[in-house]
């Protein structure tokens, strides 16, 4: 299963179809093949990586919470995490959403809605439909033709709180991991190590990891959920409780032992995986390879696809096209801008150079922080 | 030193990767930036730039395809990694097919017939009931398991029949048995 396209409608402070797409809209070049982009069917392509970026408060956590929704729902069919949904917009969120599954393009929209019981928190799925079509090669540039699409009948069985999505992909999956720039997910430290015990029980791989984000360190062992061994490269060790692991090891490292075990996972399986402020904690080098380990075929053998936001431009000069570069605005309502759609210039051109030279318009205020050193100076 | 080695297309990068394999060449995956062959030909492109970046130390430069007669550009930033006397050129004249003509024993066929290597292939070349189709899977079916050693045979051979220029390597002098450069 990938997703293709998102357009959403009165989600959260979005402006109206507001839209992500997967599926490239510029020429595809034999260099794009090799590193920017998956061919999922026979010519048929989604990026490897999308980037989304943008000045402080302009939707950047926004638009990946929506894929977050989203990925939620393909991968339960529930909406699991409903806090904040509806907290300062109560009109009903409408999705369309256009995926591949198994030779198949679908369309499935559907309405989301609080629960009327006020002392229930979940959210229920109204007027669902699923279109469907057989995917051919000669139709990669209609793919979006929704005239082509045909109804479904859906199963009107389930509970009001289940999409009917799982009429077609069947079983409970994790499709899509979604990484927040909070640091509280990145201290439960055994939810970490059990993922590994869940991939082959690689337990190499912890090690290869700690060492890129702390050379002292020689490997840590899990002996239950609240019992770690560390294992200095002075051959020295340490028993420690999990609070006690967090305080010892640097945030970097927490964050490196939490974010890389999801890039495992997700390059092992095929999921697609969200970080949000994927530069926070490390170093420039270590956000490179790891956007760079998603555009190696020889790594990301299941073509998951990594999407991230940042504030970090720079990072954008590691992408070789345009059009998988989001840019977010906010001026009432929180748009989103295609690179390669909105703005006329060469892929080749340096991105982080022409958004420093605010060709996005993306300047932070100068007013702004000559007002603050202002008050300062008082 | 790293070496970092450009292919021209898929097919070298499979070749490449089936030595490496079977552990018939003079440098081994961990010599390599980023531990694998790169299918470009070009230093231009992004990641493989930020490979480089992430080695950030002098690297030698084999550029594997057939006549390559592209000029190869260094990008500024790459100025202390990249250096114009460490970049070489591996050659198979015309066209890789020509190891698989060498194979088949249809040398002489042929350069009689005045068909591109390619072309001759697809015409004369059947393995395992597939005709050749220019594929890479093709490619690991051939001279995959112990019909590595045709491969190895196949290039040593090559580079007594063809004579190239004298900055246009062959591939047989990255083999372990021939690392004369």
């Amino acid at each position: 299963m990938k997703i293709l396209k998102v357009v959403a409608n009165n989600f959260k402070l979005c402006d109206k179809d507001f839209t992500i797409s997967f599926v490239p809209l510029a020429n595809k070049t034999a260099d794009d093949k090799e590193f920017e982009l998956h061919e999922i069917d026979d010519n048929l392509f989604v990026y490897t990586t999308l980037g989304i970026v943008g000045k402080n408060a302009s939707g950047k956590t926004t638009a990946i919470d929506l894929l977050a929704l989203v990925y939620d729902i393909f991968s339960f069919f529930k909406v699991k995490n409903t806090i904040n949904l509806f907290f300062m917009w109560d009109k009903i969120i409408n999705l369309d959403i256009t995926f591949y599954h198994e030779g198949n393009l679908y369309r499935y929209t559907t309405d989301l809605c609080p629960d009327e019981s006020p002392l229930n928190s979940t959210i229920n799925f109204k007027n669902e439909k699923i279109y469907c079509r057989t995917y051919h090669k000669t139709m990669s540039k209609q793919i979006f033709d929704y005239s082509k699409y045909n109804e479904m009948d859906i199963n009107t069985n389930l509970p009001d709180d289940t999409s009917c999505l799982y009429d077609i992909l069947k079983k409970i999956n994790i499709r899509g991991l979604y990484s927040s720039s909070d640091d509280i997910t990145y201290r439960f430290y055994s939810e970490s190590f059990n993922v590994y015990k869940m991939i082959d029980n690689n337990h190499k791989i912890v090690e290869t990891i700690l060492k890129m984000f702390d050379e002292h360190l020689e490997n840590i062992e899990m002996i239950n959920d609240d019992k770690f061994v560390v294992y200095y490269t002075n051959k020295s060790k340490v028993l420690v409780s999990s609070k006690e692991l967090y305080n010892m090891l640097s945030s970097g490292t927490s964050k490196g032992i939490g974010l890389f075990t999801y890039v495992v996972y997700s390059l092992k399986n095929g999921t697609d995986l969200l970080i949000d402020e994927i530069e926070n904690h490390f170093h420039k080098t270590l956000v490179e390879n790891l956007i760079n380990l998603y555009k190696d075929k020889s790594v990301n053998k299941k073509n998951a696809t990594l999407i991230f936001t940042t504030h970090y431009c720079e990072l954008l000069d590691l992408f070789n096209r345009n059009d998988n570069i989001y840019i977010t605005k906010y001026d009432k309502k929180i748009q989103l801008e295609n690179v390669y759609k909105n703005y006329n210039f060469r892929a080749e051109l340096s991105k982080s150079k022409k958004f420093y030279s605010n060709a996005f318009n993306t300047d932070v205020n100068y007013e702004s922080l000559m007002n603050f050193k202002k008050e300062l100076m008082k | 030193m790293k070496y970092l080695i450009l292919c021209e297309g898929k097919n070298e990068v499979c070749i490449i990767n089936l030595l490496l394999k079977y552990n018939k060449l003079k440098f081994k995956i961990d010599d390599l930036i980023a531990l694998k062959p790169f299918n470009a030909r070009q230093l231009s492109n992004p990641t493989i730039k930020s490979e480089l970046r992430v080695y950030n130390r002098p690297v030698e430069i084999m550029r594997i395809g057939d006549t390559q007669r592209d000029k190869f550009s260094i990008p500024r930033e790459l100025n202390n990694i990249v250096f114009k006397n460490k970049i070489y050129k591996y050659c198979t004249l015309p066209e890789l097919e020509i190891l698989l003509i060498i194979n088949e024993g249809l040398y002489k066929q042929y350069l009689n017939s005045k068909e591109s290597p390619k072309t001759f292939a697809k015409r004369n070349i059947i393995y395992n009931k597939r005709r050749y189709d220019q594929s890479s899977e093709f490619l690991k079916i051939y001279y995959g398991g112990k019909r590595i050693n045709m491969l190895v045979q196949n290039l040593i051979e090559y580079k007594h029949l063809k004579k190239h220029k004298k900055d246009e390597f062959y591939l047989a002098d990255l083999l372990r048995i021939n690392n004369k450069k």
